[in-house]
């Protein structure tokens, strides 16, 4: 899985610096730092048209005294009255039919049934990426559809009116909707959770036909050995598995199991029926889990064995990895700390998942090619001999440290005591075969902690759905307290939009180049990277370009960056939503009432000034 | 005398025999003005302009006027439903735009503004929760409200399945869940048959029997010369006559007298009596009763005695 933030605690998470044009502004810090920018750009938009309306002094005595008072407002929010205007958004968006999105959810899911391949190397993947996109699809059109009509509808509909004229406070009728509309989301997204999870379970699961004539006999087996041994019969999943049977007490098969391939395994069990063996080959497993990773710190050794931060690129723009060249000296090393027998006890599982770069072809393309582990004292340098193992591409190997390792002299080692130093472990990995590369990245390669019950994790990916639809129904519920419906529900499809493709507008927003000089070059026929002839209309177009890039780099500043709070790549991985790390719940729950806070603000105070009966 | 600051919920004690007119002041507006501008600023509409007006505790103010007036203008800055250009308006002591004072007024639109997804039962509790008042005397409030009114019958049923007669009683029982102080009643009669007038007329009596401050807008002279104590009449946004509505109608300088059982001898030596002493007779004859009273009258007897009844034309 790809991870391009780092990993951090949350402590540290917190705290990361983050740059702001010459200097770097911790993380937390920075929020307030905005939260006061916004504060006084709009003190200074209200005091404009305020004073344009009244005169400067009238002006700034109707804004400053709009200020005070919206903020003792604010301290005067009722959890009761929060809680019926909640009830009543509720129950206005139930009455309103919802369920008809629920109704095209199961239409969807019965159609997908018949087009999802689970033929491939990685259904599960498949599946699961299906289910929470188009439940994040179907999640965000509802919270827009729902957030931006509501307030504009009671406005026009006068039934405000009464609700105004009762002891209600502005900031409670828009609070009430933010958790109406979340809590009709947040039954709508359990019951598309729940029926995925089972559309999941049903679609990858699958047995394989087992017959005597599949199997023969394992000659020249010492006890340990299977008795039988064969292949599945191919089943329309697009896959058979070899099968390993062993015997029972009294000598006859009595269970196996057959090998992991596709991502998964089955248990066999035999019966005796008539005097013919019975198997029966039992559901997958395997496919649907949520693995705790935990990772270390990547540096790389060129090929004369010196320290260097990272590999080499071998052409590819994308610069994720880095390549260590195989049959030098050249290896990556990851840095485990807090390792400890505790969390290990049976020794170290280590999941690599690397590239390979090939400069010939070798035998076959598909010939594996191969890789060595050393694990080492970062202290007093002592080593494991090499590990050997045959890497793959796009295959996740497992590799499993014992306690007891050799060194190069193949005396005993024990792990815990000479290897790991203070809970700190090198693990160097190198190529052995000359003129083909390795590429990795800090996360390809990882201690697999402990497995979590998928379910649970399942979970947890719905929950990085949730704070998106939370953060689109704010924007709804916010861009509706001072815009027409329609208008404000363009407002808020602009922000999901945007949201989506921050990467894009981030590219853009950094760039030379802005439209209207574009729109001249195009026009003119002139070529994208000569500049204009210099002159006034070309002062002015860059003046206007100047004037559009700063918006639209204020607005990549400003809105949520929505990919970032998915979790979907973690479920359909297979890799545990950790708690307390960050990417992770609790950091992106933050991040959420990052935006909500000031958005709760904007609209409370643009509800309050608003004349309902205009 | 009740403090008007002390944000109870029973209505003021003090009966009308203060003299309605005589008690504190419960609204007041000081050289309240609203203009209607667009989203530059220009000026559209000068609905009202620097008004100045006072309503006293427990007595029954009717504001006049014809359509575009400014009554209607004046109603929803009062709820604070509109911010007021310049001057000031301040209601139960408070500035009109302070939302805690809602917690002891009422509202009656003209249109119902309720939600129609709900039935009356879910309405009233809705709104009763908007209000400081305890659970178990909120649920014992909406069954007395929905009696009251005569709703029980179709308490369960959404609101959009209501007649207008239904809407107008459900839309009173809301403006009445808090028992408030002030109500404030807009076209309180428009669109009501006559039985359904004088419900409402009574009702308004009634509340001002309890001692609540009643102000109500409408364009239908005769019914708020009915209700009123006093009246404001307004006309392109300007106020243009306050007052006491039996000194503004009183006619001055004609004595009227009503006598049963005159003869025609009387009648003769009567006006003997005027001549002599130099007053003008100016009409004699026998007084009207109001059509009202005679279409109460005949609804009434049906009730009690259904049939078909003898008319017989009268000259």
């Amino acid at each position: 899985m790809v991870i391009e933030t780092d990993v951090l605690t949350l402590g540290e998470w917190l705290f990361t610096r983050i740059p702001v044009g010459p200097i770097a502004v911790p993380r937390l810090l920075m929020w307030f730092v905005v939260m006061f920018v916004l504060f006084f750009v709009g003190m200074v938009v209200a005091f404009i048209s305020s004073a344009t309306r009244f005169g400067p002094i009238e002006g700034g005595r109707r804004v400053a005294v709009g200020l005070f008072e919206g903020l003792t407002d604010l301290f005067h929010t009722s959890p009761r009255r929060v809680a019926a205007m909640t009830w009543l958004a509720y129950k206005e968006s139930i009455r309103r039919k919802v369920l008809w999105a629920f109704g095209i959810f199961i239409l969807l899911l019965l159609f997908a049934g018949w087009f999802l391949d689970s033929s491939g190397s990685r259904p599960a993947e498949v599946y699961l990426n299906f289910v929470m996109f188009s439940t994040l699809c179907l999640v965000l059109v509802l919270a827009v559809v729902l957030s931006t009509f509501s307030l504009p509808k009671d406005i026009s509909d006068r039934t405000i009116f009464t609700i105004v004229s009762k002891p209600v406070r502005r900031q409670e009728i828009v609070l009430g909707r933010m958790l109406g509309f979340t809590a009709t989301g947040t039954v709508l997204l359990a019951l598309m959770g729940a029926i995925s999870f089972v559309f999941v379970l049903g679609g990858l699961n699958h047995d394989h036909r087992l017959r005597d004539s599949d199997l023969l006999p394992v000659t020249q087996r010492s006890d340990k050995d299977p008795i039988l041994a064969g292949r599945t019969q191919k089943l329309t999943y697009g896959h058979n598995h070899e099968v390993k049977i062993y015997p029972g007490p009294d000598g006859k098969p009595a269970y196996g199991a057959t090998d992991n391939s596709q991502g998964h395994f089955h248990e066999i069990t035999v019966t005796q029926e008539n005097g013919k063996n019975v198997y029966t080959v039992g559901p997958s497993q395997g496919l649907l889990m949520a693995r705790e990773a935990r990772y270390g710190k990547l540096t790389f050794r060129d090929r004369a064995g010196q320290d260097v931060p990272r590999g080499i690129n071998v052409g590819n723009e994308w610069e994720y990895r880095s390549y260590i060249e195989g049959g030098t000296k050249a290896a990556a090393v990851w840095h485990f700390s807090d390792v400890n027998e505790r969390d290990f006890p049976n020794g170290l599982p280590i999941e690599l998942a690397l590239r390979v770069f090939r400069t010939y072809k070798g035998r076959d393309i598909k010939e594996a090619i191969l890789g060595s582990i050393v694990l080492r004292n970062p202290n007093t340098k002592r080593a494991t001999k090499p590990l050997y193992f045959e890497c793959r591409e796009y295959f996740t190997d497992v590799k499993h440290i014992p306690r007891e390792v050799y060194d190069s002299a193949n005396q005993p080692l024990d792990l815990f005591r000479d290897i790991v130093h203070d809970g700190k472990v090198d693990v160097e990995i190198s190529c052995a075969m000359p003129s083909q590369y390795f590429g990795m990245a800090q996360y390809d390669v990882y201690l697999r902690v402990v497995d979590h019950p998928f379910w649970l994790n399942f979970i947890k990916g719905y929950f990085g759905i949730w704070t998106r639809m939370v953060l689109v129904i704010c924007f709804g519920v916010m861009f509706s307290t001072f815009l027409r419906g329609s208008v404000a529900m363009l407002a808020t499809m602009a922000a999901i939009v945007g949201g989506l493709f921050m990467d894009f507008m981030q590219e853009l927003a950094q760039g030379a180049l802005g439209p209207m000089v574009a729109m001249k070059k195009i026009v003119t026929h002139q070529n994208e990277v000569l500049p204009l002839e210099p002159g006034m209309e070309t002062t002015f177009l860059q003046t206007l370009d100047a004037g559009f890039l700063a918006i639209l780099n204020i607005t990549v500043w400003l809105l949520p960056d929505l990919g970032k709070f998915s979790f979907d790549e973690y479920v359909s991985h297979g890799f545990d939503v950790p708690l307390m790390l960050a990417p992770g719940v609790i950091s992106h729950l933050l991040t959420m009432f990052a935006y909500l806070v000031p958005m709760f603000l904007v609209a409370h105070y643009a509800f309050r000034a608003r004349e309902v009966a205009q | 005398m009740v403090d008007a600051t002390s944000g109870s919920t029973s209505p003021a004690t003090t009966k009308s025999s203060a003299g309605a007119g005589q008690g504190e002041i419960v609204i007041e507006t000081r050289n309240l003005s609203k203009v209607y501008s667009d989203f530059w600023g220009r000026e559209k509409v000068r609905a009202l302009k620097s008004l100045d007006l006072d309503v006293r505790r427990g007595e029954i103010f009717g504001l006049l006027g014809p359509n575009g007036s400014g009554k209607t203008t004046t109603m929803k800055l009062l709820l604070g439903l509109l911010f007021p250009t310049s001057g000031e308006a301040f209601v139960l002591g408070k500035k009109a735009t302070d939302v805690s004072k809602n917690e002891r007024i009422g509202y009656l639109p003209e249109e119902s503004y309720l939600y129609r997804f709900l039935n009356a039962e879910e309405t009233l509790d809705f709104y009763g929760q908007l209000f400081d008042i305890p659970r178990a005397e909120r649920k014992q409030r909406i069954k007395d409200l929905i009696e009251k009114v005569g709703l029980t019958g179709a308490k369960r049923r959404q609101l959009k399945e209501y007649s207008k007669g239904m809407t107008r009683r459900i839309g009173l029982a809301q403006a009445l869940i808090n028992k408030p102080e002030l109500i404030l009643l807009d076209e309180p009669t428009s669109g009501l048959d006559p039985i359904g007038t004088r419900e409402m007329k009574d009702l308004i009596l009634e509340l001002k029997d309890q001692g609540t401050t009643v102000v109500m807008c409408s364009h239908l002279l005769a019914d708020v010369q009915d209700v009123c104590d006093r009246i404001a009449i307004l006309h392109r946004g300007e106020l243009k006559e306050l007052g006491r509505v039996d000194s503004l109608l009183k006619v001055s300088g004609i004595t009227e007298m009503q006598v049963r059982d005159m003869t025609p001898a009387a009648e003769k030596e009567v006006k003997e009596v005027l001549l002599k002493h130099k007053a003008n007779l100016v009409s004699i004859g026998q007084p009207t009763t109001t059509l009202e009273d005679l279409f109460l009258k005949i609804v009434r007897e049906e009730d009690e005695r259904p049939g078909r009844r003898v008319v017989a034309e009268r000259k």
